[in-house]
């Protein structure tokens, strides 16, 4: 493995404490409360996540217009459930090989 | 494809859903996604992709890992950080019209050329000899550092630093997190409080467990009782013979330097 060394400046500044709030990180895994439905999901996350100087209601209101954005209104209040219920990736390679 | 089955939602919704929850956080940065379109078919890559290109058009940064991308998906980007092994830079800037710019860099150093039915991101990965059987004598990252491209790159990196233009600093906090903690306690007891309702098998299960571990309370009652007797008895017991004992090994003492 290789060693990268240099600064990480964000807008020509050092990143500072707060910069973990300024960015997104989706990861590879899609981890959710299984229990939760869509919409509380992305309440929950808008709820901690955004400043909190911002009022509940135009959180909500931000929710409603990312739900429509990504077109998720026909399982917004959907239950999340568990993964891999159905065939994993692995299996159908394994299948597709025999 | 939108349907949502009883098992929950499918890959694509989850993965839109994982896009969402950052998303509503409204990031100032940017978004980093790590291999968006791993594990997914070909049609929901292609969906996942559309989308952060939606969300690009938008306005927002987009900052995105990607293995073996097809050539149409690889066309949705605008630019690509190519690294070889070790995390060193082969390549760093736009992909272009039918990735021309890419291929236009590669065949200005000796590389063959791209055809135009082949895919532009395994011809890459050929050149620089990252694909399995593929062998090249050129030092591309050398080349790149050598590159004009590459001090281009610099310059812009040079003019951003000095730049330095002080964003709203002063009035978002220097904190990591946005909620306080009281706000934090308050929203994850109330999910947690929500989950356990949705999960009544839980519940049951938990409640079971007490019935039949009920006499097992009693057999630790009696197991403390006697513990206590005993512990009792010695602590009464230790304060009499506790100078006798002194007293024994003075006199031990005094009979051994006799």
């Amino acid at each position: 493995m290789g060693v990268i060394t240099g600064d990480i400046l964000v807008n020509g500044l050092p990143r500072g404490k707060s910069f973990q709030r300024t960015t997104g990180y989706v990861q590879q895994q899609d981890i959710h409360l299984e229990t939760s439905t869509v919409r509380e999901a992305l309440r929950f996350s808008a709820a901690l996540r955004q400043q909190s100087s911002v009022c509940m209601q135009d959180k909500i209101d931000y929710v409603e217009e990312v739900i429509s954005l990504l077109e998720m209104g026909p399982y917004a209040d959907a239950v999340i459930g568990v993964s891999g219920k159905g065939m994993s990736l692995c299996q159908s390679i394994a299948v597709a090989d025999d | 494809m939108q349907t949502t089955n009883k098992s929950g939602l499918n890959v694509e919704q989850r993965k839109r859903l994982s896009i969402g929850v950052e998303l509503v956080a409204k990031p100032e940065a940017l978004i980093f996604l790590d291999e968006p379109t791993s594990g997914l078919d070909s049609q929901t890559a292609w969906a996942i992709v559309s989308l952060l290109k939606k969300l690009a058009n938008h306005g927002l940064a987009i900052l995105c890992t990607i293995h073996q991308p097809s050539g149409i998906i690889f066309q949705q980007f605008d630019r690509l950080l190519l690294l070889a092994k070790g995390g060193r830079t082969v390549y760093f800037g736009d992909i272009g019209e039918n990735a021309t710019a890419l291929t236009g860099y590669f065949e200005r150093h000796d590389a063959f050329q791209c055809r135009p039915e082949e895919n532009p991101a395994e011809w890459m990965l050929h050149v620089i000899g990252a694909a399995p059987g593929a062998h090249t004598d050129r030092d591309w990252v050398e080349t790149w550092k050598a590159s004009s491209e590459f001090h281009g790159v610099q310059k812009e990196l040079d003019s951003l630093a000095q730049s330095r233009h002080v964003t709203s600093e002063a009035d978002t906090q220097d904190t990591s997190y946005a909620a306080s903690v009281s706000q934090q306690f308050l929203a994850c007891t109330q999910r947690v409080a929500q989950q356990y309702w949705r999960t009544p098998t839980y519940i049951y299960s938990k409640l079971s467990l007490c019935f039949i571990t009920v006499r097992q309370p009693l057999a630790l009652h009696k197991h403390l009782l006697t513990y206590l007797r005993v512990s009792s008895s010695a602590s009464l017991s230790k304060t009499p013979h506790y100078p006798s004992r002194v007293s024994r090994t003075n006199s031990s003492r005094s009979s051994c330097s006799s």
